[in-house]
């Protein structure tokens, strides 16, 4: 997967990748903590990364604190406190003696973004967060991604369009071409939602509140 | 409550199982020696049977079941694969390759002298150690499945290489029996105490090293992507763990020969004995249980039939493959391992 003409600075706050399935957001992740190459053009990190991926593979034999506990705090790893304290911060403590290969989806995503806060790190990168969640799920996933980005630099690759409406910085991105990018307001149209997923969307607006729905012919 | 009990019950009962089977190993045998005689002994015969030929072979199978085991935990680990074992590598039959050359070079009077009388093991070692190094610095970069491949094809290489080697030494001379064929099935009798000495030096400082690695054995189970994105290079970790390994096992296959199945199961045992998957708790825990297995194994070739030693792979197989069995009918291999 390539992605061209990717022009972006992330300070602070939630910067959100949006597109459809294999538009290339993951790999602007990957190009970001140095799994995948830049090309062309240049990319800067300055300070440390913490990645969440959508997927952990299911033979995973540690425990949820055994993998929180394996991440990385300066040069060295994090301690019991610190995985603790990023346990309750996700609300995941119950389930912290149980293995990674015994936990749905969404509770593994929520210890490796655990994981991800314990390490403490400048810039934490989501992949697919909300992907697969059952309603109750996606709605408690959302509230938590909301509150870390107040607190630092968040990226997340997503296609929900409601965690694009409360970003920061929206990248529209498809077939790895950037088709959009800035604040929500100024971006997430319904000609460029129509251009990112090939379907017609409708935007509402109620109370202030944008909402989006995917109407059936 | 009950299942904490049973965890509480095997920390306790295993070091104890262990302490037993190894006294039995120094008592029973074609000699029973009375057990009075651990403490004191007046007999001479007794105690050159104990200190001198089954005191080094019991220490050896502790030792040498606790390199498998924890190997075995470090492979499945950083391979994140359950069924990942110390031989995956290649290594075993690479050694054996080594130890059928080394026999032949003998022969043929190309060694001479105090070489001749150690070729078998130490070219076992070399090319252990040498084709263990090679797999990983060519498969490291490939990944997980690339690494894996590797170690399958050297496995396949040195026993095309093992095949023809043999057909040479029947062609030198039809009538000698081949002496590195122990390295096939797995010896622990006749182990002396300089041979036990090199094993311990040899296992020492990688328990140590591995012991302190363990976290980065975590991270990899977690995808190399997550690895990559904590700053912790994975190819380099497996490279360096699989390096580190190598040596005990090299060492240990030169004088022991290849022991199966313990590094599948031992790591195994321990994940459903303690319900964890750190490389800090699985890691020693696969060394100890390896022990374990490896000691009353050994006990067992010993007194299985009178007069004979039965080979160590065929009792470790007797008993582990209906394990493996099991852990595949009931889906093991998946979620609950």
């Amino acid at each position: 997967m390539v992605v061209k003409g990717l022009s972006l600075t992330v300070g602070g706050g939630l910067t959100v990748l949006l597109g459809p399935n294999g538009s290339g957001k993951t790999t602007v992740m990957k190009a970001i903590f140095g799994s995948a190459r830049v090309i062309k053009g240049w990319l800067k990190v300055n300070g440390s990364v913490a990645y969440a991926p959508a997927e952990v593979d299911g033979l995973v034999n540690l425990t949820v604190m055994e993998a929180v506990k394996t991440a990385r705090r300066g040069y060295g790893w994090v301690n019991d406190d610190d995985a603790m304290n990023a346990l309750m911060k996700v609300g995941i403590v119950g389930i912290r003696n149980i293995r990674l290969s015994e936990l749905s989806t969404g509770q593994k995503r929520l210890t490796m973004i655990a994981r991800a806060i314990a390490s403490n790190a400048d810039l934490m990168l989501i992949d697919e967060p909300t992907a697969n969640l059952d309603p109750g799920n996606r709605y408690r996933m959302i509230n938590i991604i909301r509150e870390l980005a107040n607190q630092r630099a968040v990226m997340v690759a997503t296609h929900d369009v409601d965690i694009a409406l409360m970003a920061n910085q929206v990248v529209m991105i498809r077939d790895g071409n950037v088709i959009g990018i800035g604040e929500p307001n100024e971006v997430l149209t319904e000609g460029k939602l129509m251009q990112l997923y090939g379907i017609k969307v409708k935007l509402i607006r109620h109370n202030n509140e944008v909402h989006v729905v995917f109407p059936i012919d | 409550m009950d299942n904490l009990l049973i965890k509480r019950v095997t920390y306790f009962l295993i070091p104890i199982l262990l302490l037993i089977g190894f006294t039995l190993n120094l008592t029973l045998g074609e000699v029973n020696v009375p057990s009075n005689c651990l403490i004191h002994c007046n007999q001479v015969k007794y105690r050159v049977i104990i200190m001198d030929i089954r005191l080094p072979s019991a220490l050896t199978s502790i030792l040498v079941g606790y390199v498998l085991g924890a190997s075995g935990a470090v492979m499945q680990g950083i391979l994140r694969n359950p069924l990942a074992e110390p031989f995956t590598t290649g290594i075993a039959s690479a050694a054996v390759l080594g130890g059928l050359l080394g026999y032949l070079l003998v022969l043929i009077g190309k060694l001479t002298g105090a070489l001749a009388a150690s070729a078998i093991p130490l070219l076992a070692l070399l090319i252990g150690l040498f084709s263990s190094l090679m797999v990983v610095m060519l498969g490291s970069r490939l990944g997980i499945v690339g690494l894996i491949l590797m170690g399958i094809l050297i496995t396949l290489l040195s026993y095309a290489a093992s095949m023809i080697i043999m057909l040479i030494i029947e062609s030198i001379n039809p009538t000698a029996s081949i002496q590195p064929l122990y390295l096939l099935y797995g010896n622990l009798s006749g182990i002396l105490w300089w041979q036990f000495y090199v094993m311990l030096i040899a296992a020492a400082p990688t328990v140590l090293m591995v012991a302190y690695s363990s976290r980065y054995v975590d991270l990899l189970m977690l995808g190399d992507d997550v690895a990559k994105a904590s700053g912790v290079n994975p190819a380099a970790v497996r490279r360096r763990l699989v390096a580190l390994i190598s040596i005990p096992l090299a060492v240990s296959l030169a004088f022991t020969g290849v022991i199966g199945f313990i590094g599948i199961i031992a790591p195994y045992a321990v994940r459903q004995l303690t319900g964890r998957g750190s490389g800090g708790i699985i890691i020693p825990g696969s060394g100890l249980v390896g022990s374990l297995i490896l000691t009353y194994s050994y006990l067992a070739s010993r007194i299985m039939i009178r007069g004979y030693v039965v080979p160590i792979t065929a009792v470790t197989g007797l008993a582990g493959i209906p394990i493996l069995m099991w852990m595949l009918l009931k889906g093991g291999f998946g979620a609950s391992t």
